[in-house]
């Protein structure tokens, strides 16, 4: 009795080991399709991150959130031969570009880097480790990155194990995106989203930021793009752009001013400059300027950038 | 009880169920056919047929055995009356 | 630990590889382990709550069994108050005393109420109540005999696959299976594994996904259009289903691992002709507990009671209805929540149910007039849309935070359209991709059974492309970063 139910039982686990084979095979083989569907990607918001981290040689580069994406323009920062890339990212804040930084430098060494920064992004938030998903199918080709990826959770790596898992819910975007369409190649915008609408607006807030609690991950991310843009010799710029709330100081600048004075990093302040304070119709939202306020806020900072030098 | 009677019931039952919870144009219900679990007799129906039931036999079934299951189908529900009756 | 979650399939794994090892004398010890042990790794506070809990039936149910049954309705009622008591307690805490505190360390982050601010309830409370009143009511009925055994006992309470949302297991179900052998059963397990995937299919690629958009929307219903509302509460009425039937899948599979068949909870629900045939395929052993507990007493107490054939010129039959499946939806919306968005849609179901059944003479006679037999297609395809559409309309009930905004929802639907929002039409495309292949799925299961099925086809080859299907389409297309089982608070 007792015999012939092992025999059962690992005959069974045979089976089980065979279709688990049969299902890793599948999924390499299919994972590698996709990889190379992916890729070819060239416009909508994936062509832009491949183009950022295989392809652009930008000399100005500039990094950070939705309030970068919208406000840089890059035509501004172009002067001579220099050119520019704004590879802003809505919904994404400081490990993204930390792990674009980090792919970008080992191809090829920008002149200048302005990274897009408002203070209360230095606390914790779940939300931005789940948004490091947009970097999975770059994970296998860019060893660089794979640390940063690896903070989205201890049982990340297991996934891992899966190559199909990297294109998780882009399937249909890869499917959409090698059909032919007329959309603009992202080459032609340099990376920058101008937004057109004017926001309807009350009364400006005034906010407190508090000190909440500070992700250190994000600490140490900074002070590594820090130290490496010393070592490369790149010129790193932290920019804190307008933005229709009144934020009070108190912690509100304490960390980032304090990191740039130790490391001698220059740091501007534009967030509640008077020329836009005082103009709501440069605003798309309380949080992004519009192009109009782009172009005015893009000006201003390219003159103080020479200043400052 | 002999066959007879027993055959009798059985039809007396299965006839009121056929009127009042089956449609003409639905399958020819037996003796054996699952009326609860397979949805011909709602559920809730059981009351009413209950109160039949009682009725007609004069007994006095306790709700607690008055079950979907001892309902389940027209044999059941008489092995459940020859339990009450005197 | 959820489900969805590959701690739970570790866990899972490791449990079901110990308990094949072990002699099959003690195995029920070691589930019984597993099962605390799940327990605790939700919140080890109250498993003490529990352990009192268990202990104290056990000795409740056995001197109930000692009373003779003409005496013992008494006692019944003391141990249904005790028990009622406890839920209660939990589950209305913060509706009567919101300004209490408690501070838990080590909680975890899916519980959807702020723990710090709000007692939580006990992860299966209500299941577990329902189920040891079912217990003590066949007891008191003398339908079985009470169990002797505590570990038996606590093992029928606490079985960690359906300790979290049911299937609310009756004793007679259940408790037998415990005493018996359960050796290594090839197709029980087969089937165990194929359940729990397509249970997982359910929750990351349908329920998951469906949940991101409908969140968006009705979290901020204000500023979105009466279009965008709809397809929401459209969308949320998959999303429910999917979480919760994939909560049952993978709890009913895992079960199957072990041995053990729990009671399915879900019978292709949207495929119901009436509503009356839905609550016979959606939460079953809930629709069932209420109807042998609390409706058919109900209407049995009644119907002893109302001597006379009609009151107000409407037969007493269709009164005793009436009165039975109000109350009995009012405890079932009450089950279901705090809040009066639960009570509405519990008496939704009782307008609906008392109105089929009072006018069901006066519809049938239409239907003869029209010439138009039950069985036509075009018929059973009308009234499964028509069930859908008054089930739909319940959802926003459940689904909406508190009245008012259930009632803004649908004015704004019926008043105010526009284009769908979205922030990606993806959010869309992927949510709509699993609805349909849920559906068809369905749909062959309900109306061609026989055929074209994947993963019971005879060929291997066919089985195994299934299977490979379904794990790739889950790694595709399924969210990963974490749903939350709707079903979970109750």
């Amino acid at each position: 009795m007792i015999k012939t139910s092992s025999k059962i039982f690992f005959r069974f686990i045979g089976k089980l080991l065979l279709i688990l084979f049969i299902i890793y095979i599948f999924d390499f083989g299919i994972g590698k399709v996709l990889k190379v569907f992916y890729l070819r990607l060239e416009d909508g918001l994936y062509g832009q991150i491949t183009y950022c981290i295989e392809s652009t040689s930008a000399d100005v580069l500039i990094l950070g959130s939705s309030r970068a994406n919208h406000s840089y323009v890059p035509e501004v920062f172009e002067e001579g031969p220099y050119t520019c890339y704004n590879a802003g990212r809505d919904g994404s804040f400081v490990l993204y570009n930390y792990a674009l930084f980090k792919a970008v430098i080992t191809r090829y060494t920008p002149k200048k880097i302005i990274i897009d920064i408002s203070p209360d992004e230095l606390s914790y938030s779940a939300a931005e480790y789940e948004r490091l998903s947009l970097l999975l199918p770059y994970y296998q080709s860019h060893p660089e990155i794979r640390d940063i990826i690896d903070l989205r959770g201890p049982l990340e790596r297991v996934k891992h194990i899966s190559s199909v898992y990297f294109y998780n819910s882009l399937v249909f975007q890869v499917v959409r995106g090698t059909l032919p369409n007329g959309k603009v190649k992202v080459q032609d915008m340099k990376g920058y989203q101008p937004l057109q609408k004017k926001m309807k607006y009350d009364k400006i807030d005034t906010v407190k930021i508090d000190p909440g609690n500070t992700d250190e991950n994000k600490i140490s991310a900074l002070k590594d793009i820090i130290s490496t843009c010393h070592k490369k010799n790149i010129d790193l710029v932290f920019v804190y752009s307008p933005i229709w709330k009144i934020t009070k100081d108190g912690y509100c600048n304490q960390i980032i001013t304090k990191l740039c004075t130790e490391n001698g990093i220059k740091y501007i302040d534009m967030s509640n400059l008077p020329d836009f304070i005082n103009r709501p119709d440069y605003f798309a939202d309380i949080s992004h300027l519009n192009e109009e306020g782009a172009r005015v806020f893009s000006k201003m900072l390219k003159n103080r950038l020479k200043q400052v030098n | 009880m002999d066959e007879k009677n027993l055959i009798e019931m059985k039809d007396l039952v299965l006839n009121y169920i056929i009127k009042e919870y089956i449609d003409e144009d639905e399958e020819k219900i037996t003796y054996d056919t699952a009326l609860i679990s397979s949805g011909y007799v709602d559920s809730f129906s059981m009351v009413s047929l209950l109160v039949f039931l009682e009725n007609k036999f004069k007994i006095k079934i306790p709700s607690s055995k008055a079950t979907p299951e001892a309902f389940n189908t027209v044999n059941k529900i008489v092995d459940l009356v020859n339990q009450y009756i005197k | 630990m959820l489900f969805n979650s590959i701690i739970y399939l570790l866990f899972l794994l490791f449990v079901v590889i110990t308990y094949y090892c072990f002699p099959q004398r003690i195995r029920w010890i070691w589930l019984l382990v597993a099962s605390i042990g799940y327990y605790i790794s939700f919140i080890p506070i109250f498993i003490a709550l529990l352990g009192c809990g268990v202990v104290i039936n056990f000795f409740l149910a056995i001197w109930l069994a000692g009373i003779p049954e003409k005496k013992n309705s008494g006692s019944l009622i003391l141990i249904i108050f005790l028990n009622i008591i406890l839920l209660a307690f939990f589950k209305y805490f913060n509706t009567f005393f919101p300004d209490f505190h408690i501070h838990l360390t080590g909680t975890g982050h899916f519980f959807p109420s702020d723990p710090v601010n709000k007692m939580i309830l006990p992860l299966g409370l209500s299941y577990l109540i329902f189920t040891l009143l079912s217990y003590h009511i066949e007891v008191k009925r003398k339908n079985i005999q009470p169990e002797t055994h505590i570990g038996y006992f606590s093992l029928y309470l606490l079985f960690f696959p359906r300790i979290a949302q049911g299937p609310i297991e009756r004793p007679q179900q259940l408790i037998p299976q415990l005493h018996q052998i359960h050796p290594f059963n090839y197709n029980l397990f087969s089937d165990g594994l194929k359940q729990i995937l397509w249970g997982f299919f359910k929750k990351l690629v349908v329920a998951d996904r469906l949940a991101i958009y409908v969140n968006a929307i009705y979290n901020n219903a204000e500023e979105h259009n009466g279009t965008s509302l709809l397809v929401a509460t459209f969308f949320f009425a998959f999303q429910i289903y999917a979480d919760f039937s994939g909560y049952t899948d993978i709890a009913l599979g895992s079960a199957k691992l072990f041995g053990f068949n729990l009671t399915d909870n879900f019978k292709r629900p949207y495929f119901a002709t009436s509503i009356k045939d839905f609550w016979d395929r959606w939460h079953i052993t809930l629709s069932t507990w209420l109807r042998d507990y609390i409706f058919l007493p109900i209407a049995y107490y009644l119907s002893n009671r109302l001597k006379k054939e009609s009151y107000l010129f409407v037969s007493s039959q269709k009164w005793i209805y009436l009165i039975g499946i109000m109350i009995t939806f009012t405890i079932c919306g009450i089950w279901h929540g705090v809040g009066w968005t639960y009570l509405i849609w519990g008496l939704l179901f009782g307008v609906y149910l008392s109105y089929a059944n009072w006018t069901k003479d006066l519809s049938k006679k239409i239907r003869k007039q029209l010439h138009i037999k039950k069985t036509s297609p075009y018929y059973v395809f009308y009234k499964i849309l028509l069930t859908f559409i008054l089930v739909l309309f319940t959802w926003i009930f459940f689904r909406a935070s508190s009245l008012s905004q259930a009632t803004m929802i649908i004015g704004k639907i019926f008043t105010s359209s526009g284009p769908v929002f979205f922030y990606s039409p993806y959010d869309l495309i992927y949510g709509i991709f699993g609805i349909i292949v849920l559906m068809a799925a369905e749909f062959k299961r309900e109306f061609i059974p026989e055929h074209w099925t994947i993963l019971y086809n005879r060929y291997p080859a066919v089985r195994i492309a299934g299977i490979v299907l379904i794990v790739i389409t889950i790694l595709l297309t399924g969210v990963f970063d974490g749903g939350q089982f709707i079903y979970f608070q109750f």
